[in-house]
């Protein structure tokens, strides 16, 4: 059914019909393979769908977009790629007006739109001028039909109906919305009934229609697909590509975020590569989509997202710290098919072991499962598998079960989920103890009616504040007045109060800034190293994993791919995470 | 079995077992509840749009009752009779709530998730501002046209507006009988014309609008829909349904009891919305027309059969305001759990 | 902005309160004797009112469904009552027999809420809605033996009112009655109000409490502390419910009546609107809030009634009262909305 269609015949077909490729045709040429958007900016400014000049974007203090150019002409379709955290979906979000910029104070440059200068304050704008969107996280609605779907906000109406009432209150003609679903499935080359319910459909024809809506636009221009492959299979991906292939041949332009390089080295004319915020380059392969040059670009594409790398001397000192621990493997906790539903990032039938003392990094894109496995654990989300604690199964998932059993968590959502932030320093940093460990907690002769002992309390987070160098007045201050850093230290101060044996930490220095990484990152270590803790540190940051952890795991779509060592190149980390064994990259 | 289902049948049930024990006779059983149709049937109708576009159930209907009251008041003080009487009062009402029914489509949309207590809220206070206005405005501030409206003392309108000029204007066109039984045909058609109107509505864009927008907030505004523009229409249309509404129940009666008439309107007609299936987040015309036979069956044989069987028809009485309440609070209770974000389906 | 907003309910009432002063002592009206039915009123309804602070600061809402808990209360009454227990004596009886009552409703109605989660306040409201009905078939066939509470003729159900005038009315607000300058102020009713606001100050002090506090104002993380959540939530409920009871104990001592059948329908509306009024935001409540939004609601309440009468217009005060209360509760809710949103 999804069969490979004949790439090259189309192709030839576009670029006869499309006098905006052809007009980039010198830059193409470039024997290196790579060229600077800028300079082709220069050379077709009249034909360009889409221009962005330095387009910038800050969140508070984080700069999550600097200066970015990129062009983009009808009928190409321009690849962004970018390891997370680069800034790519900020860009998107900015090209589809979501809210979420405006919120928080728009952004600076140009969008040019059709050459006419254009900031989206909805995404309703966005849709009106000609750019539609396929979203990661589906926008379908779940309890109408796929007709309903595909057709919506597009609807066919009975003539009469319309004259009659306007356009709001026109009657929606069920019949000519289901041809014309069917028309544009039958087209893409799939087989969906109009009739069935968006909500039953499986994760991979949800996408089929959420794409179905968007070529069902009367005057789509630009068409933005944010991963658009990430749940599909390499068949459907193919079958996906195809029909973008064939939107694009009738003059759409397409940015196609992936990051599956082979996809995008396959079926993009064009790459804009984004490291931290800004283009790092961007490539225009000579002859697009042949076999023999795709595995170089691949290669040139994964250097530039990861950039290079500055050594760290902290790195071989922990190793030689950890060597020592991993002669005795005993194991700590073992994971047999654990299986967690977290929505949006779940974890799959895990097998792995952990041993006494280590520290193991889970590591993927996000989305594919690395911050559920602690999650899974303290039972926040349903999980089902078997699990044993040092021999011991473990038969209940549920915090404080797991609190008994000396395990703990940070999880990655400080502010919702790690802290009460009306409540202070002091208080944050003991309150599970007291709640659970009975620590910190005055004798009492009245039965049920137990006080903190505020003296022990304070001794503790003066202690930790002077350990963990928190920059704050005083213990008394209320948490959410504190920088993210300063946060994450309590949350460390808390855990540490805990003493847990096992700790799972999920993206400990996420929207922390450079210097306090570095200091948690070293808390960590000394967590392990001073109090034996073995440590579950998952994280997207590869190069903090690599610095710290004993193993990293990789998982790809829910999956535990691989486990690889700290020494191994980044390059096979990042083909790891896209889910590509070494042998089939070679 | 669905809720969808089970609801009705246990209505259906009591119904039944009410109408048994309480030896009334199936024609004026059927006569009250063609009654109860008429009066109650397009209030009920006016609930399915807002619950169809995820904001509960409005229970600021009230606000739509009291703008029709209004509009009565006015026609009657300026003398003004029969036909053109109603259509002046229809033409009041309905300004008044399109007014009123975006103010409270402005201030549902500070409250998301919150605005079922809201409405209530809502509903409250339009409650004390309308009395405020016509208990101590009317002959102070406001001068009356027609005196014989007012309390003895001058100050605030008699508790009851007679409104002999508007009787059996509307319930007696095309009446005709099938034995005992009474079939204002005009009526009727009038209350099945709001439901086929509310059923158009469903199937138009802005229906389908309301449909997408109910489902998610988010989805919605990512496909370039103004969520809060829909939500505001919503509440608009069911004002001003529920102002025409509620001028169809006081016509009918043909008395206006000035203070109290407009009162747990919401609560009866949402309970007869519950009653024939609807949920609080899923309601079509079809379950309203069910629910206001059913619970209005229910309704008038439960005192009667609360005499027949304690012996005491105060049972009967606290029997029926049980049901109504507890219906809506059963459906909330219900449709909370399938709403919990553990069950969420993306 | 936000000390602000807070302050918009609490100016609105003292200035309206004010003009209220001013227009009773224009019309004669004696203060002394406006300042002790304050002070009456303030423990008579305070109490109600203080019974919402434990789900407020459980993150679980305003109790709109106060009367699970006043109809506790007045199932202790009743007992008493038909015991003709008299004095002290019987409104403590009241008040114990009222306590298990108050913890087997308030674990149903925990129940209830904890499977309505984030649609607490309006579930909570219908519960309270249909419980009244309920209740009244309960009143019309109850089996109490004490003629004075019985219906004269027949001599079966609930008399919708019970004189308690030969039991315990104002026991507590004649206890250690002291006047100064012509007024009369009701000490023990008044110990008995602050004992019982620093009894919940030292429960939100303890462990539990502080668990109860932490599971409303972040779940997830009371969750992850190994709090169980739910029982936490559960207990809160019972809580708000027990000292429901004992709130319309002091009530209808203070009163002089029993109020059966449909009287505590509404009665959660002034309540929420008072604490609402002393600045409680949602989560951040605190006794104070009580306390000084019960006396500015209450006297509000109080001066209006007689000023209205000496206008000739007696409704005028109940609807101004009733516009006070709902707009209260209206502004509260579109002013934390608009924080959200």
């Amino acid at each position: 059914m999804f069969e490979l269609q004949n790439f090259t015949g189309m192709r030839s077909n576009r670029e006869n019909t499309d006098c905006g490729i052809s007009k980039n045709m010198p830059g193409l040429q470039n024997p290196t393979g790579t060229h600077s958007c800028r300079e082709s900016t220069n050379c077709s400014i009249s034909k360009n769908m889409l221009e962005l000049r330095n387009i910038s974007k800050s969140y508070g203090r984080f700069q999550a977009l600097k200066s970015v150019n990129l062009t983009i002409s009808p009928g190409e379709i321009h690849g962004l790629v970018g390891v997370n955290g680069s800034g790519k979906s900020t860009l998107l979000n900015i090209l589809s007006g979501q809210r979420v910029i405006r919120d928080t104070g728009g952004f600076k440059g140009e969008l040019l739109f059709e050459n006419a200068d254009r900031k989206f304050a909805d995404p309703g704008q966005a849709l009106g001028a000609g750019i539609g969107m396929v979203h990661q996280e589906f926008a379908l609605i779940p309890g109408l039909s796929v007709a309903d779907n595909i057709c919506l906000s597009n609807e066919k109406t009975f003539s009469w109906s319309q004259k009659l009432f306007g356009d709001d209150l026109a009657c929606i003609n069920h019949q000519a919305n289901r041809n014309t679903a069917s028309a544009i499935l039958g087209h893409m080359g799939i087989d969906l009934s109009p009739d069935l319910m968006a909500g039953d459909l499986s994760v991979a024809m949800k996408q089929f229609v959420e794409l179905a809506r968007e070529f069902n636009r009367d005057h789509l221009k630009l068409l933005l697909l944010d991963e658009p492959t990430a749940v599909l299979g390499n068949r459907d991906a193919r079958c996906l590509m195809t029909a973008v292939k064939e939107i694009a041949a009738k003059g759409v332009a397409v940015l196609y975020v992936s990051h599956r390089l082979e996809e995008v080295v396959s079926c993009c004319d064009s790459m804009t590569v984004l490291r931290n915020g800004a283009v790092v380059d961007c490539i225009r392969p000579k002859q697009p989509g042949q076999n023999q040059d795709s595995q170089n670009q691949i290669k040139t594409l994964s250097n530039l997202m990861v950039g290079k790398k500055v050594k760290k001397t902290r790195r071989s000192q922990v190793n030689q710290v950890n060597q020592v621990n991993r002669v005795n493997k005993i194991k700590m906790i073992r994971f047999s098919s654990f299986s967690v539903e977290k929505p949006g990032d779940r974890l799959d039938s895990l097998d792995l072991d952990i041993f006494q003392g280590e520290i193991l990094g889970v590591t993927s894109l996000s989305g594919h499962g690395r911050t559920a496995l602690g999650a899974g654990i303290m039972g926040l989300y349903p999980a089902k598998g078997a699990v044993r604690l040092k021999g011991q199964p473990i038969r209940s998932f549920d915090p404080l079960q797991m609190i008994k059993k000396n395990i703990w968590m940070l999880p990655e959502d400080r502010r919702s989920e790690g802290l009460l932030l009306g409540h202070s320093i002091m208080e944050n940093m003991t309150f599970a103890a007291i709640q659970t460990r009975k620590k910190f907690v005055r004798k009492s002769v009245i039965p049920f009616v137990r006080f903190p002992d505020q003296k022990k309390c304070r001794a503790y987070a003066d202690a930790a504040r002077e350990a963990l160098d928190i920059d704050c007045r005083s213990i008394y201050q209320n948490v959410g007045e504190l920088s993210g850093g300063n946060q994450q230290k309590v949350c460390i101060a808390n855990a540490l109060a805990m003493a847990p044996e096992l700790l799972f930490v999920n993206d400990p220095t996420r929207g922390i800034d450079i210097a306090a990484r570095e200091f948690i990152l070293s808390q960590l270590l000394k967590a392990q190293s001073h109090h034996g803790m073995t440590l579950v540190i998952s994280s997207g940051e590869l190069d903090e994993l690599k610095r710290i952890c004993d193993r990293i795991a990789v998982l790809y779509q829910g999956r535990l791919f691989d486990v690889l060592t700290p020494d191994q190149s980044e390059k096979e980390y990042l083909l790891a995470c896209s889910g590509i064994r070494p042998e089939e990259a070679v | 079995m669905k809720p969808g289902q089970r609801v009705p049948l246990i209505f259906a049930l009591l119904s039944c077992l009410g109408f048994y024990y309480s030896d009334m006779s199936p024609s004026f059983v059927l006569n009250e509840v063609i009654t109860r149709f008429i009066r109650d049937g397009v209030m009920v109708l006016a609930l399915i749009i807002p619950i169809r576009a995820g904001m509960g159930i409005n229970f600021s209907i009230v606000v739509g009752a009291l703008c029709a009251q209004v509009g009565l008041i006015l026609a009657v003080d300026f003398g003004l009779g029969s036909l053109s009487g109603i259509l002046v009062m229809a033409l009041v009402g309905m300004a008044l709530s399109v007014v009123a029914g975006l103010v409270i489509g402005i201030c549902l949309n500070r409250v998301k998730n919150r605005e079922m207590i809201t409405t209530i809220i809502i509903g409250f206070l339009a409650t004390s501002i309308y009395q405020l206005i016509f208990m101590v405005g009317y002959g102070t501030l406001i001068t009356p046209t027609n005196p014989e409206m007012m309390l003895s003392r001058g100050i605030g309108i008699r508790n009851m507006v007679d409104l002999e000029m508007f009787r059996n204007v509307l319930d007696t066109l095309w009446l005709f009988k099938i034995g005992r039984i009474e079939i204002p045909l005009f009526m009727i058609l009038m209350v099945c014309g709001f439901a086929l109107m509310i059923k158009y509505i469903t199937m138009t864009r802005l229906g389908k609008k309301f449909q997408v927008v109910g489902e998610s907030h988010e989805k919605a505004l990512a496909l370039g829909i103004n969520v809060a523009n829909v939500r505001i229409k919503a509440i608009v249309a069911s004002t001003l349904i529920a102002c025409l509404g509620h001028l169809f129940y006081i016509l009918n009666i043909g008395m206006l009891n000035v203070y109290t008439a407009h009162m747990n309107t919401d609560i009866f007609s949402c309970a007869a919305l519950m009653a024939g299936g609807a949920t609080v987040i899923k309601a079509r015309v079809r379950h309203g027309i069910l629910g206001i036979f059913l619970f209005h069956t229910l309704f008038i044989v439960s005192p009667q059969a609360g005499q027949n069987i304690f012996g005491n028809p105060a049972l009967g009485e606290y029997f029926r305001s049980f049901v109504a309440y507890g219906t809506i609070a059963f459906a909330l209770i219900l449709n909370a759990r399938s709403l919990a974000p553990g069950s969420k389906k993306n | 902005m936000k000390r602000f907003g807070v302050q918009i309910p609490q100016v609105f009432i003292i200035v309206f309160l004010a003009l209220m002063v001013v227009l009773a002592l224009g019309l004669d009206i004696p203060m002394n004797w406006i300042i002790s039915d304050a002070l009456v009123r303030l423990v008579m309804n305070g109490v109600l009112v203080l019974s919402l602070v434990p789900m407020l600061k459980a993150g679980i809402g305003i109790n709109f469904g106060l009367p699970v808990g006043i109809i506790a209360g007045l199932l202790g009454l009743c007992i008493s009552v038909n015991f003709r227990m008299k004095g002290l004596w019987g409104l403590s009886a009241g008040m114990l027999f009222s306590v298990p009552v108050a913890i087997v409703l308030g674990y149903g109605y925990g129940a209830i809420l904890n499977r309505v989660k984030g649609k607490e306040e309006i579930t909570a409201t219908f519960v309270g809605f249909s419980f009244i009905p309920l209740m009244n078939f309960f009143w019309a066939i109850a089996p109490f033996s004490n003629p004075s509470m019985l219906w004269p003729i027949g001599g079966k159900g609930m008399r919708p009112v019970i004189g308690l005038k030969s039991y315990f009315a104002k026991a507590l607000n004649h206890l250690w009655m002291v006047e100064v300058m012509g007024v009369k102020i009701p000490v023990g009713l008044l110990l008995f109000f602050a004992v019982l606001c620093l009894l919940l100050v030292v429960f939100f002090r303890t462990n539990f409490g502080r668990a109860m506090t932490a599971v409303g104002e972040n779940e997830q993380f009371a969750r992850l502390s190994g709090i169980n959540v739910t029982r936490v939530r559960t207990w809160a409920i019972i809580l708000s419910t027990l000292i429901a009871a004992l709130g319309i104990c002091v009530y209808a001592q203070s009163y002089g009546f029993i109020e059966l059948y449909d009287a505590p329908l509404m009665m959660a509306f002034p309540a929420a609107s008072a604490i609402l009024v002393g600045g409680s935001m949602g989560r951040h409540t605190h006794i104070v809030h009580v306390v000084i939004g019960t006396f500015l609601f209450q006297t509000t309440y109080l001066i209006s009634g007689p000023i209205a009468n000496e206008m000739m217009l007696p409704e005028v005060a109940e609807i101004f009262r009733l516009m006070i209360t709902n707009g209260i509760i209206l502004y509260a809710l579109l002013y934390e909305g608009g924080k959200t949103s």
